[in-house]
């Protein structure tokens, strides 16, 4: 609840500050760690990949992202407990701090849903296999301007999953970033 | 009266600015605070309402009233869509959903409070009109898809000794409007196709043992086709069905029964002469069992009515009106068949004038030897931008004027009724209801201030008042539901609400209060039921005509529900404890919306209950946790589809 709070706050900040708006468009694409474990032991989260598409929005920077992850049973006996394939979608806005050297501080919140890809039809039967809810986060990137419109940037982040048990995954990452002037249909698209 | 409003407007400042409303005590929802309120349903709309209140057992069929009677009372506001009634009767539980009526094709909503005569009918608890936008040459094409997901699915532990039963989801849901204007001849065909599965435990433990189906979704589909000729006024046809597949609870069987029902209605209206119009409908109706397993379970149900009416005059606000109607209604099931015909009469007399205005309404109805009579006398008093509207309305009504389950039941109906609940029938009588009421609205230069106060009694007022325990399982009632043909009562009934706009901001805040005078004791105890108070604020900001975010809280006060006292405490299959009150609410909402394409298209996620408190409306109901709905809305019109914000100016 407090995460979803925190989202309810940035709401207002989001369309109230406005300097920049859908100027640029930035995709980058990054490699994801956990950190610290989030099922009580059950399963291990693995390395993943994220891919993210952002652009100046009222005042700070919003993006899609999209991160998957395998997750692996701690039991050695996969009829207790199988693996699964996440996969997490996310809307996220944050107001990005200008540093010295060029650097970049952006942090905010993101919503969205965490699919569980199980791949046991001889476990579950006839029920369904996939799982999916919501989830809400909030996240830190720091950018580095490399060459031109090349960046380097590290994140952290932490994300609520409202499951009946509630999941708090962690996850910092680090990846390249390209930004270039957005497109005028997608301009057009978001007017 | 008119002096008094003339102070009050120097003192407050009253806007000089002011068009008539469309009805005394009239309240108004326009497409764009629909739009903006992140309605997802029918149903949502009914918050934007103050004076309305909705329920629900799983928080997919939602009913409503408007607070007078007796609650669950089979009478509410007749709904007019484009000036046509439509019949949303289901066992005494309309719902709103069933309205072939996607939202985006919704322009204006207006909640008229007051008893008043309408297209040949009486409509004892006044009307909700919903009109759609006005007909454009050319295509025009409206439409959204959503889809809705509970919080606390059981995620990877449904594989562990955590395991946890799933939880509701909702959708995808799909409606969609094509309408095409050429000249005189126009047509519009719409839909909406809606789905939940309801899986709540305090619900689950019930359904599960009612039907066969692996999946206890629930399904509506309801569509419709209309078509109209003429330059001026015009002759419309329209057919359209229903489908339902669901999962309703029926008090009387204390419990979710699995039905399927199919509507089909067929209807024309037109101009017959000068000011005089026509309007011919029939509705069938038909339910039956749905993979049921439960034993002896034989709710086969037919209704078919026939309906014709003719009514005319210059408008609503001037003038003589007149009108009458002829509805025949055969209901049929097992071993059970019944009908009668309802005959309806009224003549009306208005004066609008600068300053005052007059209403005057009386009208007979009658069926076989028994005879209703209704008198309404409205007085409105405008200056600028405030009105004001006194009525008092006397109404002897028929039970034939709004038959609910238990009326069926008196005449021999059987099949919903289970053997763990003991139904006492008996045969309602005419009821005798006297209203007094106080509308206004002041429009000021910063706010909008809107409100009205209402006293009422009645004699004569059926209720089905259960008793209930709750069976070995702990989540079936167990026990008696007596009929109480005499019971008697009164009410009163305010609310007010202040909105207002400032840059990109808008807000509003509003109350209201239902409280009983007294009354019998079965009376007292339906009652006790209410919450008494409901209040909340709205805030909107708008930065830019394509992004909206659009908060709302909503507070509601505790209520008791006497007849389920002797189950409070239960504890279910699934470890829910049952208790027999409704708690209070706290709910807090949020809505964000970013146009697309000249907002021809918009994306919204819609959060309900962030809070994530107890939502619950039923002592057996499900608990609607946090929740997220996620809406994608088409609207495309004209002859090149141009631009939507360009003429949504409403």
């Amino acid at each position: 609840m407090r995460v979803s709070l925190a989202l309810l706050l940035l709401g207002p900040l989001a369309a109230v500050a406005q300097p920049r708006h859908l100027e640029t468009l930035e995709g980058a694409l990054s490699g994801v760690a956990p950190a610290g474990e989030a099922y009580d032991g059950l399963w291990t989260m693995g390395p993943g990949g994220a891919l993210r598409v952002g652009t100046e929005f009222f005042g700070g920077r919003a993006h899609f992202a999209l991160h998957a992850f395998p997750n692996e049973p701690t039991t050695a006996d996969p009829a207790e407990l199988p693996e699964f394939l996440a996969l997490r979608g996310t809307v996220g806005w944050g107001p990005r701090l200008g540093l010295p050297l060029g650097l970049g501080l952006t942090a905010g919140g993101t919503v969205g849903a965490v699919h569980m890809r199980f791949d046991d039809e001889d476990l579950a039967g006839n029920a369904l296999v996939n799982e999916t809810e919501l989830a809400a986060g909030l996240f830190a990137r720091l950018d580095v301007p490399v060459a031109g419109p090349v960046h380097l940037f590290a994140e952290a982040e932490v994300a609520h999953v409202y499951t009946a048990v509630p999941i708090r995954y962690r996850f910092v990452q680090g990846g390249v970033s390209v930004s270039l002037p957005a497109p005028p249909w997608l301009r057009r698209l978001l007017r | 009266m008119r002096h008094c409003l003339a102070l009050i407007a120097f003192v407050l400042g009253v806007r000089a600015a002011a068009q008539a409303p469309p009805c005394p005590g009239a309240i108004t929802v326009t497409h764009d605070e629909i739009e903006t309120s992140g309605a997802a349903t029918l149903a949502d709309v009914l918050r934007l309402l103050p004076p309305l209140r909705r329920t629900s057992v799983d928080g997919f069929a939602w009913r409503f009233d408007d607070g007078l009677g007796v609650p669950g009372d089979a009478a509410v506001p007749v709904v007019l869509v484009d000036g046509v009634p439509a019949d949303l009767w289901a066992f005494g539980a309309p719902d709103l959903e069933e309205l072939p009526l996607p939202l985006p094709s919704i322009a204006r909503i207006t909640y008229c409070p007051a008893p008043a005569p309408v297209a040949g009918l009486w409509a004892s608890r006044g009307t909700l009109r919903f009109e759609t936008h006005a007909p454009e040459p050319g295509l025009s094409t409206r439409g959204a898809w959503q889809i809705g997901n509970e919080t606390g699915d059981p995620g990877p532990y449904r594989y562990t000794e955590r395991e946890t039963p799933n939880v509701d989801k909702s959708g995808p849901d799909v409606e969609g409007a094509a309408q095409y204007e050429a000249g005189p001849v126009g047509g519009v065909a719409r839909f909406r196709a809606l789905r939940a599965y309801a899986t709540d435990e305090a619900i689950n433990p019930r359904t599960g043992a009612a039907t066969r189906r692996g999946s206890r979704s629930q399904r509506l589909i309801t569509a419709e086709v209309r078509g109209a000729v003429g330059r001026t006024t015009r002759h419309a046809l329209g057919i359209g069905g229903r489908y339902v597949s669901g999962l309703p609870f029926f008090e009387a069987a204390g419990r979710e029964l699995p039905l399927r029902r199919l509507d089909a209605h067929l209807g024309l209206g037109g101009p017959l002469v000068g000011p005089l119009r026509y309007r011919l409908g029939t509705h069938v109706q038909r339910a039956d069992d749905e993979d049921d397993e439960i034993v002896g379970f034989e709710p086969r149900w037919r209704r078919r009515t026939v309906s014709a009416a003719l009514y005319g005059g210059p408008s609503e606000a001037d003038g003589w009106g007149y009108g009458a109607s002829l509805a025949r209604t055969d209901a049929s099931g097992a071993g059970f068949d019944a009908g009668f015909t309802l005959a309806t009469a009224y003549g009306r007399l208005a004066h609008t004038g600068r300053a005052l205005g007059t209403r005057t309404a009386l009208a007979l109805t009658a069926t076989g030897d028994a005879l209703g009579a209704k008198a309404v006398q409205t007085l409105t008093a405008t200056h600028g931008a405030a009105h004001l509207a006194l009525t008092l309305a006397l109404d002897r009504r028929l039970p034939e004027e709004a038959p609910g389950f238990g009326s069926w039941r008196a005449e021999g109906r059987t099949g919903f009724e289970r053997d763990p609940v003991d139904y006492r029938p008996s045969s309602p009588t005419p009821q005798t209801e006297a209203q007094a009421r106080l509308d206004g609205r002041l429009g000021l230069d910063v706010a909008v201030l809107q409100g009205g106060v209402r006293a009422w009694a009645a004699r004569g007022l059926f209720i089905e008042r259960p008793a209930f325990g709750l069976a070995d399982d702990a989540s079936t009632a167990v026990g008696t539901v007596t009929a109480v043909p005499d019971a008697e009562g009164g009410g009163l009934g305010a609310w007010a609400e202040a909105s207002g706009a400032r840059g990109p901001w808008r807000g509003s805040v509003f109350y209201s209060l239902l409280a009983p005078l007294g009354g019998s004791d079965a009376f007292e105890a339906a009652w006790a039921r209410v919450p008494r108070h409901r209040a909340g604020a709205t805030v909107t900001l708008r930065p830019s005509p394509s992004f909206t975010l659009h908060g709302r809280f909503e507070a509601r006060s505790v209520a008791r529900w006497p007849g389920y006292a002797a189950g409070a405490g239960a504890v279910g299959p699934t470890g829910v404890v049952y208790t027999d009150e409704t708690p209070a609410l706290t709910l807090l909402d949020l809505a964000v919306e970013q146009g697309l394409w000249d907002r021809r298209a918009r994306v919204s996620l819609l959060f309900r209950n962030l809070l994530d408190t107890e939502e619950r409306y039923h002592p057996l109901g499900g608990t609607l946790a946090f929740r997220l709905y996620a809406r994608v809305t088409v609207d495309l019109q004209g002859p090149l589809w141009v631009g939507a914000r360009s003429r949504s100016s409403d």
